[in-house]
């Protein structure tokens, strides 16, 4: 049983604050050194497309508390306010507590994006927002699978995920700014801010691999596990279309982008850059929905199954029965 | 344009951003089934893992269906549960947990306290 509006709530979450971590890291680390007329008004859509993510992150953050408060409470949101779970939720578990920190960075961030609009030391206000921003994507980690593990192991896998988070949103969310860019900037400026976005995405890459690889060997039991398990093979499906990205974002790195000065290759290879970037992003998008799926999965492949309890030995079959609630 | 293109990409994204693992009865005592020669005081259950004890709990029946526990806590993965003093019979015991990313799981299973 599946409560789609919790699903949707984390689905918009997740996808907002990757999109405003990437968003922020892009106008900080690639577009930073943009100048002229044109430039403004392409850092003025920049800022509100973090704006834009900066308000649904937050909508939905507050959103998926509700919701779960109430599908604990197994009653309405209204009800779970009114009866003290909500409360109860927030003050009393450890995903309460995570969530209660993330509000004080959304709330600290907030006061960054607008200072950083508004005062002279911008430069400050916005290294500062995107800190924010950074913490705010690698928390997402505490209301995972790792979250849950204990002991040491478990820090470990905590830290691999709050890395691997961070990372995919520097360079999914950062797509979205970087295709605005390749397609309103001016030719020499796009070729300038190529190179910059792929030095961040290369980054990026080197964290997801490792981490990546680390989190998969922590959660399979084995490398059977790989094509035995559902969640196994969608994990073999997402490692396929990270290595599609990796392929484009290649090609536009050491191919497309070193066109780019030549006047009569540049035409084309910036065309090409636009096609591949936006393939990129579909294929983001598709990695993003198949964590989605991953998501509600067990890894250890109990789903949905009536895993029976361990039984002393020296008992016959053990007499239990699970039922998953949701 | 293109924003709208991306924004709705990135809504039709499944949903959650790591994988969420449902909590599993590890190992009980009494044990799963199990006949035990005395009463015991408690009902110790070990879990897959972490689990919130604002939102765990169990009961314990007799046959009769009414109530033997006096309460339930729980601390990191382990959920221990006060019994009043049983006399022979069977009992079943009917948990709830909830792990620590948040989702729910539930199951039942009984043991025996022998007669001499």
């Amino acid at each position: 049983m599946i409560d789609w509006a919790l699903a949707a709530a984390r689905a918009v979450h997740f996808a907002a604050t990757l999109l405003l971590e990437g968003g922020l890291a892009f106008r900080v680390l690639v577009a930073g050194p943009m100048r002229g007329g044109d430039a403004r008004s392409l850092l003025r859509s920049f800022d509100r497309i973090a704006a834009s993510a900066f308000v649904v992150a937050i909508l939905s953050g507050a959103a998926w508390l509700l919701l779960l408060a109430a599908e604990l409470g197994g009653s309405s949101v209204a009800d779970a306010l009114s009866d003290g779970t909500a409360w109860l939720l927030l003050t009393q578990t450890q995903f309460g507590m995570a969530w209660q920190a993330r509000a004080a960075a959304f709330l600290l961030l907030a006061i960054c994006m607008v200072a950083a609009n508004r005062t002279s030391h911008s430069a400050v206000w916005q290294n500062l927002g995107l800190l924010l921003s950074i913490a705010l994507a690698g928390s997402i980690a505490w209301s995972g699978h790792a979250a849950a593990a204990p002991g040491a192991l478990g820090n470990v896998h905590l830290a691999l995920d709050f890395l691997h988070l961070t990372a995919a949103g520097l360079w999914v969310g950062g797509l979205l700014p970087f295709t605005i860019l390749l397609l309103k900037a001016k030719r020499d400026s796009a070729h300038r801010l190529s190179r910059r976005f792929s030095t961040l995405t290369t980054a990026s890459v080197l964290i997801l691999l490792p981490t990546g690889i680390a989190n998969g060997w922590l959660a399979l039991s084995g490398l059977e596990a790989l094509t035995d398990t559902l969640y196994g093979r969608l994990l073999l499906a997402k490692i396929g279309l990270f290595l599609l990205m990796l392929a484009f974002a290649a090609v536009n790195r050491f191919m497309l982008t070193p066109q780019l000065p030549n006047a009569t290759l540049r035409k084309q290879a910036h065309t090409r850059l636009v096609i591949h970037s936006g393939c990129e992003t579909a294929l983001g998008v598709f990695i993003l929905a198949l964590v989605g799926v991953l998501g509600l999965l067990d890894p250890a492949g109990h789903d949905h199954s009536m895993a029976p309890a361990i039984s002393a030995p020296s008992s016959g079959a053990a007499a239990s029965s699970i039922r998953l609630l949701f | 344009m293109i924003t709208r293109l991306f924004v709705s990409a990135f809504l039709l994204v499944g949903a959650v951003a790591s994988a969420s693992a449902h909590v599993m009865l590890k190992q009980a005592s009494p044990a799963v089934g199990s006949t035990v020669a005395s009463a015991p005081a408690r009902v110790t259950l070990t879990f897959t893992e972490k689990i919130e004890g604002a939102f765990s709990g169990a009961t314990v029946q007799n046959s009769s269906g009414q109530r033997v526990d006096s309460g339930a806590g729980s601390s990191g993965a382990t959920m221990q549960i006060s019994l009043k003093p049983l006399p022979p019979g069977t009992y079943k015991v009917n948990w709830h947990a909830l792990s620590v990313d948040t989702h729910k799981t539930q199951g039942s299973f009984s043991f025996s306290v022998g007669g001499r």
